[in-house]
């Protein structure tokens, strides 16, 4: 009975999100977050919650304020205002089990380039309090699945920047979280290295590790989320399964055009009697339609009236750009 | 938690430790720098004689040239007169030459006015000191001497020739026996005097401005990991920022100790300097080192890079070893330099090994071992609060 009952100590807020937190397989609940530097708002009112088990990825394009959510979630920052709960541990109160809960993994590499791989590996272990054989077996082990058993006794410092990514990766794993926070862990690397960080990121949640995962790569977010969160100027716009995402484009699908000038004002005006919506960056055209195949005709009949030159045209599937696009008027990457 | 503290503060030693410039800046430089100085100013197992020329003859000129060849100090060459020593000066043959007058016996029992030349080499200058003070301490007991034999002699009433005899060999034997004693007296005092000194003084000068320097390096690896974000990764793992903190700060500290340990070492097995009794020597030494690791505290509590680190670093070293006393002594400062070094972490600690040299317990030792740790602790707090405030960020 005493454990139902809030306490002085616990609001009820709180209280219940831990409830919500346990009883349902929630591993992370943010509430209503807020994060500010100074007067500057870098996280405005940001609530999603994290199954156990799931992959969830926090989609927004730079200055969105993902690293700094993240930086809240890692006991970094306190929050502003707002609650987070993990594994039903509050992250103000309980800081030292939500640490040992959380795995991380920076934006930036926060490895030490004067030593080796494995001694990385050993030092970020033995803070937490991993220590003899066990530290050893569970180096090599990471080394092995990250592909640089290899490479374990040469300087971090030498590596390549995937092959760093990829130690940054192991050094959040060393004390087996449960939750593993991974902020665009693919930023700068080639495509070889990228995909070698999917597939892993893949097998770890395969092994049942809960991920939360930034990105402001939609074809990311796309192959590796259970669910995603759409975040822009430090709120989430838009939240859901890949399947709901698409849904939340409707129909809809966007047409792209490259001219060779820009339009006038008043071309794009008679333009938007044909479409639903326009978005015009120079002579980049991006436009939604209903019907995209059947408006394509009668946009193109325009675009010659008015004397335009077509170079490049382009019909998509909706995709969480076109969600990204529809939601904000704004590319995700520029 | 203490294990956390050993592992993080471990790490950053061994960081250090990898770098090759720290090996050539804690174990290299200390090396040859008690080299130089020591051939420079002589050490202190072998002080290499300065050649002295003496132009004088009879006793009171032999018994001087006997007296600085036994100080060890000095190799007495005989001139004719006073221009061929002045020569001798000039050219370099001979760093101080000393011109007695000429039938200074009989000067001394006629009661003449006594005038003795002294030269000296001015590059030169500590130890021709030193050699001329021998000198001049010996003329005093001459001229005492002297003053003594007057009185008896003006005293002498003897009324047989055989009274005369004895209180002829009384007064001899009482002078004689000042001059042993006093010369005796001399040798002792000026030997070990200023030569060892100035070298024992450079090797802890020195030595405390390498411990600061070292602690800006170790600060400067504080900075790097926060521009890289390994702190964030630590401050992510269970260890609070009071912890890191710790850890940190007992980096710079044993980086400290390492550095001065290292110019301890060195100058007394290779000079054989001596810093003192190895207990009185301690906590001075664990003092120095935590005002050094409070220096690196308050450089990185205003450095916002690197590069300011480094340069700000240099600048207050070099400041604070130009007013402390690791640039020149102590003594030597001018009034203003005089109050401004008492805030400077190399004039205590100057101070305070030069009193442990001496075997001293002197309140001043406590008090300057007192006012290092105080400085410890003014810079750990600072340098904590402004990493804190960093931390979150
Ligand atoms: N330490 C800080 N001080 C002041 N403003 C900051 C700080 N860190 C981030 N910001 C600002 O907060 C906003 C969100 O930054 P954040 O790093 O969280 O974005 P992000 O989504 O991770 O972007 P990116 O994809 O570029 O990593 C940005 O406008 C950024 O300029
Ligand atoms: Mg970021």
């Amino acid at each position: 009975m005493a454990l139902l009952m809030p306490t002085l100590e616990t609001p009820r807020p709180f209280f219940l999100l831990m409830i919500y937190g346990t009883m349902l397989g929630v591993v992370l609940v943010v509430k209503n977050l807020q994060k500010r530097y100074d007067k500057f708002i870098a996280v405005h009112d940001v609530s999603f919650h994290v199954q156990r088990g799931e992959v969830y990825g926090l989609l927004g394009p730079n200055g969105a304020g993902k690293s700094s959510t993240i930086r809240v979630l890692s006991c970094l920052a306190k929050p502003d205002s707002g609650s987070v709960v993990i594994d039903g541990s509050d992250i103000v109160q309980e800081q030292a089990k939500v640490k040992r809960t959380i795995g991380i993994v920076p934006q930036d590499f926060a490895l030490y380039d004067d030593f080796s791989a494995l001694e990385n590996l050993v030092f970020f272990g033995r803070l937490y309090g991993i220590s003899g054989r066990d530290l050893k077996i569970r180096a090599q082990e990471l080394l092995e699945a990250v592909g640089l058993l290899e490479r374990s006794h040469e300087a971090v410092g030498t590596f390549s920047g995937g092959m760093k990514r990829r130690i940054n990766i192991a050094a959040g794993l060393m004390h087996k979280p449960k939750m593993l926070y991974l902020d665009e862990p693919t930023v700068g690397i080639d495509p070889q290295s990228r995909r070698k960080i999917l597939d892993l990121v893949k097998t770890l949640n395969a092994s049942g590790l809960t991920v939360l995962y930034t990105t402001h790569y939609m074809e990311e977010a796309e192959e590796l989320c259970h669910r995603i969160g759409v975040i822009d100027q430090g709120k989430i716009i838009a939240e859901g399964t890949l399947a709901q995402m698409r849904q939340l484009a409707g129909e809809t699908a966007p047409i792209r055009l490259e001219l060779r000038e820009p339009l006038a004002a008043s071309q794009l005006e008679q333009l938007k009697t044909l479409v639903d919506e326009i978005i015009a960056e120079e002579n980049t055209l991006t436009l939604f339609a209903r019907d995209p195949k059947d408006a394509l005709s009668g946009i193109l009949q325009m675009l010659s009236s008015f004397g335009a030159h077509v170079h490049h045209l382009e019909l998509d599937e909706p995709d969480l750009e076109t969600v990204f696009l529809k939601l904000t008027g704004r590319r995700l990457r520029d | 938690m203490i294990n956390v503290i050993i592992v993080i503060a471990w790490r950053d030693l061994l960081a250090q430790l990898r770098s090759r410039s720290f090996l050539v800046q804690t174990l290299l430089l200390p090396f040859i720098l008690t080299l130089l100085i020591g051939n420079a100013i002589g050490g202190t197992r072998k002080v290499d004689p300065l050649p002295v020329a003496l132009v004088g003859s009879g006793e009171i000129s032999q018994s001087i040239g006997a007296l600085l060849e036994q100080s060890g100090l000095a190799k007495v060459h005989g001139l004719p007169d006073a221009s061929s020593a002045e020569k001798a000066v000039r050219t370099g043959e001979a760093t101080i030459a000393v011109v007695l007058p000429e039938r200074l016996e009989s000067k001394v029992l006629r009661s003449d006015p006594l005038e003795v030349r002294i030269l000296i080499d001015p590059t030169s200058h500590q130890r021709g000191e030193v050699v001329k003070q021998l000198v001049q301490g010996y003329m005093q007991q001459l001229e005492a001497a002297r003053a003594a034999i007057l009185g008896g002699v003006r005293a002498l009433a003897p009324s047989t020739a055989q009274e005369l005899q004895s209180t002829l060999t009384l007064i001899r034997a009482k002078v004689e026996k000042q001059f042993q004693v006093a010369s005796i007296d001399l040798q002792t005092k000026e030997a070990s005097g200023r030569s060892q000194g100035i070298f024992a003084y450079y090797a802890v000068a020195f030595g405390v401005m390498f411990t600061l320097l070292s602690a800006t390096n170790g600060a400067g690896g504080v900075i790097d990991e926060l521009e890289r974000g390994t702190i964030h990764r630590l401050l992510a793992a269970p260890v609070t920022p009071v912890l890191l903190l710790v850890s940190k700060f007992l980096a710079l500290w044993l980086l400290g100790v390492w550095q001065l340990g290292a110019f301890a070492i060195f100058s007394s097995l290779i000079y054989g300097v001596s810093w003192g009794a190895p207990l009185a020597v301690l906590p001075v030494l664990l003092a120095t080192a935590a005002a050094a690791a409070g220096f690196g505290g308050i450089i990185i509590g205003i450095s916002r890079s690197r590069e300011q680190l480094n340069t700000l670093s240099l600048v207050f070293v070099l400041v604070m070893s130009l007013l402390g006393g690791s640039m020149w002594p102590l003594e030597t400062l001018p009034g203003a330099a005089q109050v401004l070094s008492k805030f400077t972490y190399n004039r205590w600690s100057i101070e305070a090994f030069q009193l442990t040299a001496l075997g001293s317990s002197d309140p001043h030792l406590y008090l300057a071992t007192g006012v290092l740790f105080a400085m410890a602790v003014v810079g750990v707090v600072f340098g904590s609060f402004q990493l804190n405030r960093r931390f979150r960020q």
